[in-house]
């Protein structure tokens, strides 16, 4: 028999104590939105899970047969499923790189504080607080009767080879403005000091952006990329406004279709499981990569 | 004796107080439809009132949501989470599951729609399994609907075969006038070119079983010719592209028809009441697309509005009773959305095209969807819809693919909706 050790236990409580004072109100302060998010994202998501093993036709049907991993199978073996993920991936990166690198522009042109400045911010802000489904009708719009008749070239939201980087661009568009006020806010911390030291030294332009100002930027540019990243995998909105384009579809409107249109429950569920898997993992390996990344620069 | 008599009056007095304000209720019927159209809907609203002024108890809630996007799921949410819609659009044939689960009450008996004596095709669109579904209210047919003020302007004649569609084409493109505004964003147009040939040749070889075939696997789209022909000949259709022709939704398309921007537009008759509605003073004219030069092609049927009661709601006897009077009273509805009723009603406020719909369909020369055994359900007809799409764009376009890769397309997405299910 082992005798319990009173320091131990007096440090293991004092641990306890000063866990319960040091997060306890982070905690309490991040209960409401857990909660609404528990509602409804995280419990409907749990309870939707053993769908995905059932033959359940419509999301209202009453009976239904367990057939194990028979959906996941199939969706695996399915074309289809596999050209959405295509599709999900051709958008997300397109939308990635294109709203970061614009952003980045953006803010290196106006992260100087200034009234010039500070409108300019605003307006390029705006787009993000229109609505995805709004954007795409939008744009629809101004493809098909203010760049078509300037051009002269069809609309990209009419053309299977173009269309998921018409989407991308509408993407780009919106959350480009949400991408230059994070970078803006990483290049107002970074201390001037250090041009000016490099500047003592020779440094250039191309220099002080490549030596200085990414590396300090890091952080933002893994919140963007991660955040980018999960918005761009669930990609919905965009896509389900061009339904007819086929390579336009992208997962969730795949999962989408299936669950409600096409009244194959446990199969669109077993769908959206696997998206959420390749969500998940992706997500974390991008922001492990990214943040060691942070530590190397 | 007199106290007891007393007492029984003053009860039969009470009660039928206690029934009339029970009588007086207000009762409102939730409609769940897909009815995109400003003219529907205004006729959805006559209806209604004119229903209303018989029953001043009786108040609607409409309930609308796109078709191609929105409208089942959202339907299938309010049904699992227990909010029931008295009234739902639709075919049953298209909506399985709401016959499975008991949403749609079994009118095979119903007394007013055995007394129109409809044809077995509209009474086929809202059935499944044999059994009615649905209230057939109106048909809707598709084709060219052309702008007769470009015609008169250039001596140009409605044709009646192939070639002289053709010929009509060649001449509007000489004259600097494009033969067609197209919206193929939309995907049922691409779904109601093709039809035209292939409803017409398999009702004409008795191929009624083509669809539920094609949906089992037993059959190949290679085994029926006419999928092909549909194919060619609206291939010879699709000239003079135009830039917007893939990215116009059907309201954009309608906009610059009505404004005068193409000479024909192949369309549906749901939206004749909207051509009219952006230009009152647009002269339309009508014709089924030939499909050859033997007059072989028959204008196609289709049941349009058909709405199902819900029987798990509440104040069903109400929801039905109102469907009936819509069903045998429904002139408002035909004079407001300007669609013909399958009843064979006519009113002379319908638009002369119109009215022509109707004498057409009771002469029963027609193809109508409803003398097929099965309809495509939702997988199937996105699938089609979707690979006609794609054939348009490529034609359009200056693409590469053949009638036979999209044969061979529709296949291959037949084959994968099958196997997924």
């Amino acid at each position: 028999m082992t005798a319990i050790n009173p320091a131990r236990l007096d440090r293991k409580h004092r641990l306890t104590r000063f866990a319960v004072r040091e997060h306890g109100g982070n905690i309490l302060f991040m209960l409401p939105a857990f909660a609404l998010f528990a509602f409804v994202v995280l419990i409907p998501f749990i309870q939707s899970i053993p769908t995905s093993f059932t033959d359940k036709k419509a999301i209202f049907a009453k009976e239904w047969n367990f057939v194990g991993f028979e959906n996941y199978v199939k969706l695996l073996k399915s074309a289809s499923f596999r050209d959405s993920f295509w599709h999900t991936f051709q958008f997300t990166i397109v939308y990635i790189i294109g709203a970061n690198v614009l952003g980045l522009a953006l803010a290196l042109l106006l992260w100087k504080s200034g009234p010039f400045n500070n409108v300019m911010r605003t307006l390029l802000f705006m787009p993000f607080t229109v609505s995805l489904v709004a954007s795409t009708k939008v744009w629809s719009y101004v493809y098909t009767d203010v760049l078509s008749p300037l051009t002269g070239a069809p609309s990209p939201l009419g053309i299977s080879s173009q269309v998921i980087y018409g989407l991308a661009a509408i993407g780009i568009w919106r959350d480009m403005g949400y991408c230059m006020l994070i970078y803006i806010a990483a290049l107002q911390s970074i201390s001037l000091e250090y041009y000016e030291a490099a500047r003592v030294e020779g440094a250039n332009v191309f220099h002080e952006f490549i030596h200085i100002t990414i590396p300090m930027i890091v952080p933002a540019i893994t919140s963007n990329i991660t955040l980018l990243l999960s918005w761009g995998l669930r990609c919905f909105d965009y896509s389900q406004m061009v339904i007819n384009m086929k390579t336009a579809k992208t997962t969730a409107v795949f999962v989408y279709e299936y669950i409600f249109g096409n009244s194959r429950a446990g199969l669109g569920q077993a769908g959206a499981i696997i998206l959420t898997l390749v969500l998940v993992i992706l997500t974390n390996l991008v922001t492990t990569i990214l943040r060691k990344k942070e530590v190397e620069l | 004796m007199k106290r007891t008599l007393a007492i029984l009056l003053a009860l039969v007095l009470a009660l039928s107080v206690c029934s009339f304000a029970a009588a007086e209720e207000e009762i409102t019927l939730t409609v769940f439809h897909y009815m995109a159209q400003t003219t529907k809907q205004a006729g959805l609203d006559a209806i209604e009132a004119a229903f209303t002024e018989l029953h001043p108890n009786v108040k609607f809630n409409n309930i609308y949501y796109n078709q191609g996007t929105d409208y089942f799921p959202q339907l299938s949410t309010a049904l699992s989470s227990g909010d029931q819609p008295n009234i739902i659009m639709g075919n049953p044939g298209l909506y399985p599951d709401l016959v499975t689960e008991g949403f749609v009450m079994d009118l095979s008996d119903n007394e007013v729609i055995k007394s129109l004596n409809l044809p077995s095709g509209d009474l086929g669109d809202v059935s499944a399994d044999g059994k009615i579904y649905g209230f057939p209210i109106d048909f809707k047919t598709w084709g060219i609907f052309y702008n007769k003020t470009i015609f008169e302007q250039n001596g140009l004649e409605v044709p009646t075969t192939l070639t002289q569609l053709n010929e009509l084409q060649d001449k509007l493109i000489a004259a600097g006038i494009d033969p067609y505004v197209r919206s193929f964003a939309d995907a049922v147009y691409g779904d109601i070119e093709a039809r035209n040939t292939v409803w017409t040749r398999a009702l004409e070889a008795g191929d009624r079983d083509v669809f539920e075939k094609l949906m089992s696997g037993e059959k190949k789209f290679a085994d029926y010719p006419y999928f092909a022909e549909a194919l060619e000949n609206w291939k010879a259709r699709l000239v003079a592209p135009r830039t917007d022709d893939m990215s116009n939704t059907q309201d954009m398309a309608l906009e610059m028809f009505a404004a005068g921007n193409a000479a024909m537009r192949y369309d549906g008759s749901w939206n004749i009441g909207d051509m009219l509605a952006k230009n009152p003073d647009f002269e339309i004219g009508f014709f089924v697309a030939p499909i050859d030069d033997n007059g072989s092609a028959k204008m196609n049927v289709q049941v349009d509005q058909s709405f199902m009661v819900n029987p798990q709601a509440e104040n069903a006897d109400m929801a039905l009773a109102f469907m009936e009077y819509w069903m045998s009273q429904g002139i408002a509805w035909s004079e407001a959305s300007q669609n013909p009723l399958c009843s064979g009603v006519v009113s002379d406020k319908l638009q002369p095209m119109v009215q022509t719909m109707a004498e057409v369909k009771a002469s029963g020369n027609i193809a109508h969807y409803g003398d097929f055994t099965k309809p495509l359900s939702s997988a199937f007809t996105t699938a089609w819809r979707t690979e006609l799409t794609s054939f348009a764009e490529s034609v359009l376009t200056g693409g590469t693919m053949t009638v036979e890769d999209c044969i061979a397309n529709l296949q291959a997405a037949f084959d994968e909706v099958i196997s997924l299910n």
